[in-house]
């Protein structure tokens, strides 16, 4: 068993972190044999054509994708499978499932993306599908349906970061939000160059027949101007030409410096070996029209077109859906929190939340102007903290889920742009020492409803359209007429 | 100037001053400073028919006239002074509020006759008084003292005087003095004048002496002639500015702090130039003796009220120094603007709701925002969102600034900023506020024309009724004459004053809009 799981890791690995990470699969085995966890001193003996840089490298390697703990004994540091529970929880099953497991588990309560699953697995998607049905059945893992996808790709940005390999992924990610069009990247910020594009059916050029194959095209051919010099204004709606694929790595080199053309390179390859289908014509169109520094990948392009042949729309409907360990709450930013239910923004609740909290700070106020005490006392009085409207909330009982006083303060928030409720923040004072506590009174609005709003004309529906002598007009205006009368 | 402003200013010029001002009004509103041959002529009026109205446009404030480079003159509309006619039953409820019935009566004809002589408005104050008051005759001392009062607080002033020319030619226009600082003070000479005449009269036996001034005032030479006096718009628009603030701050804090507010705004409301946005700073302990004592306030509260208002998030009052146990002053321009934003957000709470709202006053506090962040902000599921933010933009209430990322201003590279223009909004609210009115008094116009004979009737049976109980006839004959109005005609008659009335209430609630909008707007374009 320990021999496969051994092949399954040093597949992941292999792919994850590229060549001459032998030292780090030596590792790994090391650990998998002894499972209490091994030394440097182990290592070194082991594998003695290894010096030390090359341990360092190779242990950070692992430590930062989360393959093994640091642990301290004594005055030793040890390293030791991080895995090793969940494989014993993963029991009896196949090393895929047990290299899936372990990809949601690094996850935490994130969630991740089936594709980043495959991605990161390299496993055939109806597999994947396959083990994921597998572990949901068995209750190791969930299905959490993310509020919004946008949410969830900055956080991975962030990480991602310094993380050359996860970089690479997102690159990936990247293109393959290209080829959905905007369905996947709709709301993404990164993305607004896609937003221009759709796929639709066009007729196949490159085949020369006229099947009806999936395409790209411009969505609006007008929000591009022609002076921006995009190709697509001038050839029209068909787009699986190369030429976007010339776009796609300028795109690429001008938005993430960060990935040097080699890395788009990388990933390129990476898809178009996935893809497996080669397309000559593209590369050779495209060599033609792009700089000398692109052109050394641009043989990687052919791998676009293919790709748009792909139906994506079952993707697309899972797109949303992120799966974590069973037992682990998931994060707000997939869940958004207390006021989605379901990805859904749950607006009446919000609105009880905020009916309630008004309340509760109106009561205050009524009680403290009827104290007659001094107007200081009186208006302190008034005053409630965010974490008493929390605690009288949570008291309720109105709330099922469990609101933090952040979530409080956004609902006493939306009070403030109610214009109900003001806002007054002392440095210091009360829970939390050292930090501030946030005060919230509320407070009458200076004027009563002012004087146009008292005629009908200040709410008339048509009120441009009338004028002295015409259809509408003030002399036969009906509202008028009601209001006069009643 | 827009068609609402003109509109509405030709209905008001109709309704008291006739057609043919009417006519003249808005012509010069069209075209601005013509002269007086030219008004005839486009107009077709005679001559002098278009000199009178002219006359009686002057007389009250409305028209005014300068000197062209060629050395004709021409006249100029003053559409504020038009546009105030609609304040002044504010302005003569002020002044009964503060200082009685003789100051309402006092600012009643002045207003009505615009400008006027002192000795002239003090007959006839005095007369309708005493016409009033049964019983125990006011004197004239005490409407004179009146007068003298309202004077002082600047209430009324004095039209600057013609300075006689001293070569002896002829001038196109007459030249006044320019000594602005003595309007607001009775001249001695006016004083003895009045005084002089009242003591001849009342020794001529007040009876008599009434009754023969009477008939005789067009032709007895007044012994203040060529003073004319006239209302002060500016002095009660401050006032009345005033109030809101005081109100607002009653209605935020309370009753006492509202007069601590009116007791620093009362300290240096005298000395007050409009053009400034703050007032003059005033010490605590002059607060303290200004503060009328049955409200009970002592040093104490006063200080505290005093750390209230000036710690208020509204910021109206701020502390300018230390000095003196503390001057005060009040942020006219910023207490203006936020009483303006009270009614800006009233508007946009009652026509559209509060969701609209919330959205609304977002913006105003955030300044610019993209959509996605007025939807988590404001808690508001998205699309509900953008439909009401597309309606308040469609309805001009929110304005969207562009940010592209690119120099192209593709849709899909650029930000959009969505914000509210405080001063902008304010302007298209006056705007709309104008064309209420107007709509308010055409359909006023509309319900009296509609019931003129009845009106007519009534007016003519009441009348009848009036000499019948004047000449001692029995009440049966009086009742008799009262009949003739049918109980469904009664009905009638009072519905159309049901209305009438209901619309005129609604006219003074709408000018107290318009009062603050176009207060906001001023202070808006000092800096
Ligand atoms: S008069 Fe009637 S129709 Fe005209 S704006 Fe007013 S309410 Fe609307």
């Amino acid at each position: 068993m320990t021999i496969d799981r051994g092949g399954g890791e040093a597949q992941a690995l292999w792919v994850d972190l590229g060549a001459g990470l032998k030292l780090a699969l030596g590792i790994i085995q090391l650990c998998q044999d002894i499972p209490k966890g091994i030394t440097d001193q182990v290592i070194q003996n082991d594998m003695p054509q290894f010096d030390a840089q090359q341990r360092v490298m190779a242990i950070n390697r692992l430590l930062s994708t989360g393959r093994i703990d640091l642990l301290k004994s004594g005055n030793q540091l040890i390293y030791r499978l991080k895995n090793a529970e969940a494989a014993s929880k993963v029991k009896g099953a196949g090393s895929h499932e047990k290299l899936v497991y372990q990809i949601i588990e690094e996850a935490g309560n994130k969630g991740i993306w089936i594709r980043d699953i495959r991605y990161k697995c390299n496993l055939l998607l109806t597999e994947v599908n396959k083990i994921l049905k597998n572990l949901e059945s068995k209750k190791l893992i969930k299905a959490v349906k993310s509020v919004s996808l946008r949410s969830w790709m900055m956080d991975r940005n962030a990480n991602a970061a310094e993380n050359v390999l996860v970089d690479l992924d997102q690159e990936l990610e990247h293109i393959r939000g290209f080829i959905c069009g905007c369905r996947c990247f709709d709301d993404g910020t990164c993305c607004q160059q896609f937003m221009d594009w759709e796929i639709v059916d066009t007729p196949n050029e490159c085949k020369g027949d006229n099947s009806q194959t999936e395409g790209l095209r411009l969505k609006n051919p007008l929000s591009c101007s022609p002076g921006s010099s995009h190709p697509m204004t001038n050839s029209g709606s068909i787009c699986s030409t190369g030429e976007e694929s010339t776009h796609l790595l300028l795109y690429l080199q001008n938005h993430h410096p960060q990935a040097s053309t080699s890395t788009n390179s990388v990933c390129l390859t990476r898809s178009m070996n996935s893809a497996d289908i080669n397309c000559p014509e593209q590369s050779r169109h495209i060599r033609s029209r792009t700089s000398p520094l692109l052109q050394q990948s641009a043989h990687h392009v052919k791998w676009l077109l293919p790709l748009a042949h792909q139906k994506m729309t079952k993707e697309a409907a899972s797109k949303k859906k992120v799966y974590m360990l069973f037992n682990v709450e998931p994060d707000r930013s997939v869940t958004g929190g207390a006021w989605y239910s379901d990805q859904d923004f749950e607006s009446e609740f919000v609105e009880v939340l905020n009916q309630q909290c008004f309340k509760f700070l109106e009561q205050k106020a009524t009680t403290a102007r009827e104290a007659k005490t001094n107007p200081m006392a009186q208006k302190n009085a008034a005053y409630a903290s965010s974490s008493d409207i929390c605690k009288y909330i949570s008291e309720l009982g109105i709330s099922k889920v469990n609101l933090s006083v952040e979530d409080i303060e956004m609902i006493l928030d939306t009070l403030i742009y109610d214009g109900k409720v003001e806002r007054s923040i002392v440095a210091g004072g009360g829970g939390d020492a050292g930090g501030q506590m946030k005060l919230y009174r509320a407070t009458p609005h200076i004027t009563p409803p002012t004087g146009l709003m008292r005629t009908p004309c200040g709410v008339c529906p048509v009120f441009h359209e009338c004028h002295a002598g015409g259809i509408i007009s003030p002399t036969n205006c009906v509202y008028m007429k009601e209001w006069l009368e009643y | 100037m827009s068609t609402n402003e003109i509109n509405l200013c030709s209905f008001i010029l109709k309704e008291y001053h006739g057609p043919v001002a009417e006519k003249v009004g808005v012509y010069l509103l069209k075209n601005g400073s013509m002269p007086l041959r030219m008004i005839a002529q486009d107009l077709s009026l005679k001559l002098s028919q278009t000199k009178k109205t002219l006359y009686t446009l002057m007389q009250h404030n409305m028209v005014d006239f300068e000197l062209h480079k060629r050395g004709f003159v021409e006249y100029r509309l003053d559409i504020e002074n038009v546009l105030v006619r609609l304040r002044f039953p504010r302005f003569i409820y002020s002044a009964k509020m503060l200082y009685g019935d003789t100051a309402e009566l006092l600012v009643e004809e002045l207003l009505h006759h615009g400008q006027i002589e002192m000795s002239r408005l003090l007959d006839k104050v005095t007369e309708r008084l005493n016409e009033s008051a049964e019983g125990g005759e006011v004197s004239s001392e005490n409407v004179r003292e009146q007068f003298v009062a309202l004077v002082h607080t600047q209430f009324i002033r004095r039209c600057l005087a013609v300075t006689t020319h001293t070569t002896g030619q002829p001038q196109a226009i007459p030249s006044f003095s320019t000594e602005e600082q003595d309007v607001h003070t009775v001249p001695t000479s006016v004083l003895n004048a009045v005084d002089s005449r009242k003591r001849k009269r009342s020794v001529d036996g007040s009876e008599q002496a009434t009754k023969k001034q009477r008939t005789d005032t067009s032709e007895e030479q007044l012994p203040d002639k060529g003073v004319f006096w006239q209302i002060d718009y500016q002095r009660f628009n401050h006032y009345l500015r005033d109030q809101h603030i005081i109100n607002a701050i009653g209605e935020r804090v309370d009753k006492r702090a509202a007069e601590t507010v009116r007791a620093i705004l009362r300290l240096s409301e005298l000395s007050m130039d409009f053009r400034v946005p703050t007032t003059n700073p005033v010490s605590y302990h002059e607060i303290m003796q200004a503060l009328p004592k049955e409200l009970g306030v002592n040093s104490e509260t006063l200080d505290q009220y005093l750390k209230i208002l000036v710690d208020d998030s509204m910021e109206f009052i701020l502390k300018a120094d230390d000095s003196g146990g503390g001057m005060y002053v009040i942020h006219l321009k910023r207490a203006l603007t936020t009483i303006c934003k009270a009614h800006l957000e009233s508007v946009v709470r009652e026509r559209f709701g509060s969701k609209y709202f919330r959205i609304f006053k977002l913006l105003m506090l955030k300044k610019q925002l993209e959509q996605k962040q007025i939807e988590e902000f404001a808690m508001i599921p998205a699309k509900e969102a953008k439909d009401m933010l597309y309606r308040m933009f469609g309805e001009q209430f929110v304005t969207i600034t562009e940010v592209p990322r690119t120099p192209d201003h593709a849709p899909s590279r650029t930000f959009f900023l969505f914000s509210v223009n405080i001063s902008y909004v304010a302007r298209m609210l006056l705007e709309q506020c104008y064309k209420a009115m107007f709509n308010l008094t055409l359909r006023r116009e509309h319900e009296t024309k509609e019931n003129k004979r009845l009106l007519d009737k009534q007016q003519r049976v009441e009348a009848i009724a009036a000499s019948l109980e004047q000449s001692g006839a029995d009440p049966s004959q009086r009742d008799e004459v009262e009949e003739m109005i049918t109980p469904s005609e009664r009905a009638q008659l009072a519905r159309v004053k049901h209305i009438t009335n209901k619309l005129e209430q609604s006219e003074l609630q709408l000018e107290e809009t318009v009062f603050v909008l176009q207060t906001y707007l001023q202070y808006d374009k000092l800096s």
